[in-house]
């Protein structure tokens, strides 16, 4: 009997982990439907909590998708997404812009955040492609969001972008630019949104070519990555090189320099970058602008101090790295699961969206 | 019976005429069919292949007067044909093209001529909104003898527009500028002291109607010394007015950021408030010059620089574009708003 009880009070307590833990993260968000000027930079959170940045509103949503179970999404090829997009929204995949693509982890659904047209009224939109392949619009009608207005420290609006969203536990950070003043602002943000969390600290981010010469240096992208048990920030900064820093360091003081890890390498621009593990190591996946994916050796990060001498030639320095030819014209690029990616590319036969094996 | 003679009615002069599909007030209107069950829309441009594989379009079908419409979620596209399918029915429909004011390029920035070999940032102007996307296509910098130089930009994907799309802002890649990282050591930076630019917007840039933007728009560029050190608005000139219908001048010794000046620097009365008037950029965005609304009236005032302030080479008040760790500055300058008093006289 004894036993039992046991048993019971364990499996009740089992129950109500989840529920609390879904009431947590939906705690402070309310029904409505999002306004989006922008959908741009998004990230999933637990429990299929989805950030989106809206950048013109300088505002980032948590929207509960409500899509928390596994979806079964294994294979997916869709030729022309841009198309089918765009056949969706009522116009051509010309007038359509695919601003980042997430995949849901809880689910395995792929999202996109969409400008429907490309003047300054286009609208915003998410579009959701699941195991079956259908691209399909994720409602935003009286959905629980809620929201936090990102501090714009000038006196009038500066036009600020957010150029890459990452969550990781329980925190969001925000990487951007603005079309003005030259700075390289991360934030982070405690999920969920409040009053008592506030707005974000937020950092200036600095590159220190060779300990020498210090610029301010704005993030492309990034991915928490921990490293000896402290959650790391990977990044690429606009100048090219990888870098790590210690999320410690952004929240003291207003100056966070990177650790240069890897140069990538010049006439080059990363666009996403995910880790994943391979035969028991650990490799980043980045996707470039001109020069295709590159998969990134991982091991020895934690050892790597900073590059401190000039590369000259055409040579990289600090962890290394090969080129995926098979993934060239990859413009976004995700997670699907342990062994498979999800990107969208750019070839010759036009814009796909795509399942592909983790190399 | 009443009923089913009503009905009778209406469907017998529909039985006659063939039914239609046309667009009318952002909504396509289909006569002659009875029920909306299944009708779906597509956009019919492209291959067959491209029209068959493009989910219908979102949107509500409803009745009303016997005709059915169709009301898309999102704006039917100019210039481009739909195709209507239903009750054993195929229509296409075309949306016109509306003739629209082309945009033109009205400013590049700086306006300056000659420009500091780092400088960082261009603004590119119109007088009406642009489409974002491919931007990057569509700008170059040429030397002198016409080739172009391979990637001068940062291209970042959202693009850095204003709200209303109609200022674009392009930086130099700062990998060409900043020293001894890759892309300057392997490439060299953009510019070079001495050389003649051009930077180049294409009239082939489509503009939201789809139409190319018309004829190329270059301004030249003839590049000067680095200038690497950080703003000190300590050594700016401030020219007071020497009467109170005179402007105020003030001369930077460079030239600065004209978006960030616009909102970071400012004219404070005695009264400790903003003094309203109007100013403009002078010796090509080296200086400024301001007129209050109303008359000076004597007392002591405040040009108040705010620590945002850049040059177009992105130095800020205090604080170099990029800092030589090894060489610290000789003169620090702190990084914060500062006042520069100036007297109007009786």
């Amino acid at each position: 009997m004894f036993n039992r009880l046991h048993l019971l009070s364990a499996l009740a307590a089992l129950a109500i982990v989840p529920a609390a833990l879904a009431d947590d993260l939906t705690a402070g968000m309310k029904k409505g439907s999002p306004s989006l000027k922008q959908a741009g930079a998004l990230a999933f959170g637990p429990e299929g909590v989805l950030f989106v940045a809206d950048a013109p509103s300088s505002t980032i949503y948590a929207v509960a998708t409500g899509d928390t179970k596994p979806a079964d999404v294994k294979s997916v090829s869709i030729a022309k997404i841009d198309e089918v997009i765009g056949g969706l929204l009522g116009t051509t995949g010309s007038d359509i812009i695919v601003n980042d693509m997430k995949v849901n982890p809880a689910s395995g659904n792929i999202y996109m955040s969409i400008a429907r047209g490309k003047g300054p009224s286009a609208a915003a939109t998410i579009v959701k492609v699941g195991a079956d392949g259908k691209a399909a619009e994720m409602p935003l009608k009286d959905v629980m969001f809620s929201s936090v207005k990102l501090d714009n420290a000038s006196k009038q609006p500066r036009n600020p972008t957010i150029t890459s969203l990452v969550f990781h536990k329980g925190e969001l950070y925000v990487a951007g630019m603005t079309t003005e003043e030259w700075e390289s602002n991360l934030k982070t943000i405690a999920f969920p949104f409040s009053e008592s969390n506030g707005k974000g600290a937020g950092v200036q981010i600095y590159h220190g070519a060779h300990g020498r010469f210090e610029t301010q240096a704005p993030i492309q992208t990034f991915m928490a990555y921990d490293i000896a048990g402290q959650t790391h920030l990977l990044a690429s900064y606009t100048c090219t090189p990888l870098v790590k820093f210690p999320v410690a360091e952004i929240k003291k003081g207003d100056k966070v320099k990177g650790t240069t890890v890897a140069e990538l390498g010049n006439m080059n621009r990363p666009l996403d970058i995910i880790a994943y593990k391979k035969d028991g190591k650990d490799y980043a996946l980045i996707a470039n602008s001109a020069r295709g994916v590159m998969k990134v050796g991982l091991e020895g990060v934690d050892k790597i101090e900073a590059i401190s001498t000039p590369i000259k030639g055409g040579g990289t320095a600090g962890l290394k790295y090969d080129k995926v030819e098979t993934l060239a014209g990859t413009t976004q690029l995700d997670k699907l699961n342990d062994t498979t990616a999800v990107v969208i590319r750019k070839t010759d036969k036009g814009t796909s969206l795509e399942t592909v094996a983790l190399p | 019976m009443s009923r089913t003679l009503l009905v009778l009615l209406i469907v017998a002069p529909l039985a006659t005429a063939a039914p239609t599909a046309q667009v009318a007030d952002g909504k396509i209107v289909v006569t002659g069919l009875l029920s909306t069950k299944a009708m779906t829309v597509v956009v019919a441009e492209g291959t067959d292949a491209d029209v068959a594989a493009r989910p219908p379009v979102t949107g509500e079908w409803s009745s009303e007067d016997g005709k059915i419409i169709f009301t898309p979620k999102y704006p039917l596209k100019a210039g481009v044909k739909y195709r209507v399918t239903g009750g054993g029915e195929k229509f296409e429909v075309h949306v016109p093209k509306i003739a629209e004011k082309l945009p033109t390029l009205t400013h590049i920035y700086p306006t300056a001529a000659e420009l500091p070999e780092n400088v960082l940032r261009f603004y590119v102007e119109f007088d009406r909104p642009m489409p974002r996307g491919d931007v990057y296509k569509y700008v170059a910098v040429l030397k002198e003898n016409g080739d172009k130089i391979a990637q001068p930009f940062l291209e970042i994907d959202d693009e850095l527009w204003n709200a209303d799309q109609t200022r674009l802002t392009l930086l130099i890649d700062p990998g060409r500028i900043k020293k001894e990282v890759k892309p300057r050591i392997d490439l060299g930076p953009v510019f070079e002291q001495g050389k003649k630019y051009r930077l180049v917007v294409s009239g082939k840039w489509p503009t939201l109607s789809g139409e190319p933007l018309g004829k190329d728009v270059s301004k030249s560029i003839t590049v000067g010394a680095a200038v690497t050190e950080a703003l000190d608005p300590k050594v700016w000139r401030v020219t007071s007015p020497s009467d109170p219908k005179q402007t105020l001048t003030v001369s930077f010794g460079r030239p600065m950021d004209l978006p960030v000046l616009t909102r970071n620097l400012s004219v404070i009365g005695p009264d400790g408030q903003a003094v309203v008037g109007t100013w403009q950029p002078t010796d090509q965005d080296r200086g400024w010059s301001f007129r209050p609304a109303a008359h000076w009236s004597p007392g002591e005032y405040a040009v108040r620089a705010e620590a945002v302030l850049e040059d177009v080479c992105g130095n800020r008040v205090g604080r170099a574009f990029e800092v030589d760790l090894l060489k610290p500055a000789p003169k620090p300058i702190k990084a914060q708003a500062l006042d520069i008093p100036f007297v109007v006289g009786r």
